[in-house]
C-alpha cells in the first residue's frame, strides 16, 4: 500500500468531526483514555485523510478532548490514501489495541458498504480473527445494525460472535424474555451458548417461547437441564432409565458402568479402580449381583435402541 | 478458467486438476458400500435446504470439469486398479447428476465410456427429473436415480427441484429404453404424519414403476453437522427438525437410533411388501442398526460390496 504521510500540527476548525465513517470503537465513550491524556498530553499524532476539510481514520477520542479542553490543534498524520485505504488503517490501528465483537463487526459492515468485494473482505475478516466463512460475514452485518444497548449487553459479556448469531435469530417478545431472565443469573459464555442453543430449537420444535416453563427456573444449567428435557423428552427417558439402573447396582465408588451419552454405540464400559484386592473383590461382587438381576439386559436394551 | 453464460458470476468452467474419481468418504462404525464419486461438478443449483453442500462448500459459485479425456482415465484407471469388485461410480457427491447437464452435456462421454467398457456401473443420481438430451445415448450401464420423497417435503424443503410425479415418470422413460434405476429414500425426514406420506408416495412408485427394473434403493435418514443444524435454526426449519437428534460417531446429527430403525423398519417392510425381490440398502448406518433392520449381519463395508456384486451380477446376468 503506498502512501504520502504528512506529520504536521492541524487546526481543529479544518476537522469534520461528524464525519464518522472510519470509527471502529464500541463503546464511543470511554473516560479512561481523557484521564491518560491529561497526565501525558499528545504523544500519538491522530491520522486524518487528506481531504477538505480533514477527516479523521483515527484518534476520534483524542480529537473529542482535545475539544473539551479548549485545544486549537492536534499533531496529525496527514494521510493521501483511498478511502478503502483508509479504512483499512483505522481497522488496524485498533485492532493493535484488541477489538471486541463488535468493533470487529462495525470493521466488516463498513468495509461492507465502502464497497470491498466480497472475498476481500472474507480474507480481512480471517486476520480480525472471526474467520472466513459467509455466514459470519452475514452475523457481523447484523450486529453492527444492532442498536447500541444490544451491542452494550454483548460486549458486557464478551460474547463471541457464534453465541450471539442464536441470540440474533430470536425475535423482540424472545429477546426481551432472555434478556429478563438472565438478570441476576451466573453467566458464563459456554452457558450463554448453550441456552441460546437449546431456546432455539424450543422455539422452532414448539412455535413459541418457554416462557412457562422458565418461570421457576433458578440458574442457567437448570434452564438447559429443562429445555434439553422438553426437546429430546426420549434420549432425557433413556438418561433418567439408567441413572436408575446404576443406582439399583449400588456399586462402590471405584466401580463406573458407562453408556454412550447419546444411546448410538452398542457397547458398554465397565471400569474399576483399585488399590487393593479387596476393591476388585467388592465392585465385582456388586457388578455380578447387577448382572444375575438383569441389570445389564435392561442396559443392553437401551444401548441397542430395540427396546 | 472462464466463466460462462448467463449464470456468469455463479458458474466456473475448468480444466481437470487433482484427484476427481475418489472413494466416498465412510464413517468409522458405520456400514459402507464403497461408492466411488465423480466429482465433475462442485456446486449445485437446487439449493435444497438439508443439503450438505451448503456447509461442506466453501465457495457459493458452480464448478463444472469440462475436460472428459481427463476424467476417464481416472476412472478407467479406477477400475483397472479394483478388479476384485463391481465398481459403481457417482456424479451426484458434490452436485446433482442432472440439474445442469442439459446444458452442458458432461454425463454423455461418461455413458459412452461405461457402455463401451461394460465392466462397471454408472449412476445418475439427481432431483431434476429430465433426460431427454441423453436418450440416444443411454444404456444398461448406466442407472438413472432420483432421490425421492413425499411431495410436501419437495415443496418446502427441495423448492427449486422436479415434482415427485414428474421424477417418476421420467424413471419409466429411462425403464422403458432398457435401463435399470434406482431410488433413494435419503434423506428420510420425520415429522407429523411422515409415514401416511411416505405409504402413499410408494404406493405411486409401485403403480409408476416396473419394481423388477429398479437395481437398487437406499434407505438414510436426516444427519447433518452442527453448522447445518445452526442454519436450520436460523431458518426455523420446523420440517428438518421435529425428530431428536443425537451426535453420531462421525460428528454428525441425526435422529435416535431406537427412531431410525423405527423408521427403516416401516419403509423397509412397505417396500418388500410391494416387491419382495428388491435390493434395499442402508445408507452410512451402524451393523446393528442394520440387523435391527434387515435381519442380516453385516460386519464391514466389504460384506455389502459383496451384496451389490451379487446383486448387479444377478441383473446383469454375464453381461458385466
Amino acid at each position: 500500500m503506498e502512501k504520502i504521510a504528512d506529520l504536521r500540527f492541524v487546526n481543529l476548525g479544518e476537522i469534520d468531526f461528524e464525519n464518522r465513517q472510519y470509527r471502529i470503537s464500541f463503546p464511543s465513550d470511554e473516560p479512561s483514555l481523557c484521564t491518560i491524556l491529561s497526565k501525558t498530553g499528545f504523544i500519538s499524532p491522530v491520522l486524518l485523510l487528506q481531504t477538505k476539510p480533514y477527516i479523521l481514520i483515527d484518534g476520534f477520542r483524542r480529537v473529542g478532548y482535545a475539544l473539551d479542553i479548549g485545544k486549537k490543534d492536534v499533531p496529525a498524520c496527514v494521510l493521501s490514501v483511498s478511502p478503502q485505504e483508509a479504512l483499512l488503517i483505522a481497522i488496524y490501528e485498533n485492532f493493535l489495541r484488541g477489538l471486541n465483537v463488535v468493533e470487529k463487526a462495525t470493521a466488516v459492515y463498513k468495509m461492507f458498504k465502502l464497497g470491498f468485494q466480497k472475498g476481500d473482505i472474507l480474507k480481512e475478516m480471517a486476520k480480525l480473527g472471526l474467520g472466513g466463512s459467509e455466514r459470519i460475514l452475514d452475523v457481523c452485518l447484523k450486529i453492527a445494525k444492532e442498536d447500541e444497548d444490544t451491542k452494550s449487553y454483548f460486549v458486557e459479556h464478551s460474547l463471541s460472535i457464534k453465541t450471539i448469531s442464536y441470540f440474533l435469530n430470536f425475535g423482540k417478545e424472545e429477546r426481551e424474555m432472555v434478556i429478563s431472565f438472565l438478570k441476576g443469573k451466573k453467566i458464563t459464555e459456554s452457558l450463554l451458548r448453550e441456552f441460546f442453543f437449546s431456546f432455539s430449537v424450543f422455539l422452532v420444535k414448539f412455535g413459541r417461547p418457554p416462557y412457562e416453563e422458565l418461570k421457576t427456573v433458578k440458574s442457567l444449567e437448570e434452564a438447559i437441564g429443562l429445555l434439553k428435557k422438553k426437546v429430546s423428552p426420549t434420549l432425557s427417558k433413556l438418561g433418567d432409565e439408567f441413572t436408575e439402573i446404576c443406582a439399583k447396582m449400588k456399586l462402590p465408588p471405584n466401580a463406573k458402568v458407562r453408556v454412550d451419552p447419546y444411546f448410538e454405540k452398542e457397547e458398554v464400559e465397565i471400569s474399576i479402580e483399585a488399590k487393593r484386592t479387596e476393591d476388585i473383590e467388592n465392585a465385582l461382587t456388586k457388578l455380578q449381583s447387577a448382572l444375575k438381576r438383569g441389570d445389564f439386559h435392561r442396559i443392553f436394551e437401551l444401548t441397542s435402541g430395540s427396546y | 478458467m472462464i466463466s460462462i453464460g448467463s449464470l456468469s458470476s455463479h458458474l466456473v468452467v475448468t480444466k481437470g486438476r487433482g484427484s476427481v474419481v475418489r472413494d466416498c468418504p465412510g464413517t468409522k462404525n458405520h456400514v459402507c458400500c464403497g461408492y466411488k464419486t465423480i466429482d465433475l461438478i462442485e456446486g449445485c443449483v437446487l439449493f435444497c435446504s438439508y443439503c450438505i453442500l451448503r456447509y461442506y462448500l466453501t465457495h457459493r459459485e458452480i464448478r463444472v470439469i469440462k475436460d472428459p479425456d481427463y476424467v476417464l482415465n481416472q476412472i478407467r484407471e479406477t477400475i483397472t486398479k479394483n478388479n476384485k469388485h463391481i465398481l459403481r461410480f457417482g456424479t451426484g457427491e458434490l452436485s446433482d447428476s442432472l440439474a445442469l447437464d442439459k446444458k452442458y452435456g458432461l454425463n454423455i462421454p461418461l455413458i459412452e465410456f461405461f457402455g463401451m467398457e461394460k465392466k462397471a456401473i454408472l449412476e445418475l443420481k439427481s432431483k431434476w427429473a429430465y433426460i431427454d438430451h441423453l436418450l440416444p445415448y443411454l444404456n444398461r450401464y448406466t442407472v438413472i436415480s432420483f432421490s425421492l420423497a413425499p411431495q410436501k417435503i419437495i415443496e418446502k424443503e427441495e423448492k427449486r427441484t422436479s415434482p415427485l410425479r414428474k421424477r417418476l415418470l421420467t424413471l419409466k422413460k429411462a425403464i422403458d429404453i432398457g435401463c435399470y434405476v434406482g431410488l433413494h429414500f435419503d434423506p428420510v425426514i420425520v415429522y407429523p404424519g411422515f409415514e401416511k406420506d411416505y405409504k402413499s408416495m410408494i404406493e405411486d412408485i409401485a403403480r409408476v414403476l416396473d419394481l423388477k427394473k429398479v437395481i437398487w434403493v437406499s434407505l438414510g435418514t436426516l444427519r447433518f453437522p452442527r453448522e447445518l443444524y445452526e442454519i436450520f435454526l436460523e431458518e426455523k426449519r420446523v420440517n428438518l427438525l421435529h425428530g431428536e437428534f443425537v451426535i453420531g460417531e462421525d460428528g454428525k446429527f441425526r435422529y435416535l437410533k431406537k427412531e431410525r430403525i423405527r423408521i427403516y423398519r416401516y419403509l423397509y417392510e412397505l417396500l418388500k411388501e410391494r416387491e419382495n425381490d428388491l435390493f434395499i440398502y442402508l445408507c452410512m448406518e451402524r451393523p446393528h442398526v442394520w440387523k435391527e433392520v434387515t435381519g442380516e449381519d453385516l460386519k464391514t463395508d466389504e460384506d455389502l460390496i459383496e451384496r451389490f456384486d451379487e446383486r448387479i451380477k444377478r441383473m446383469y446376468g454375464g453381461s458385466i
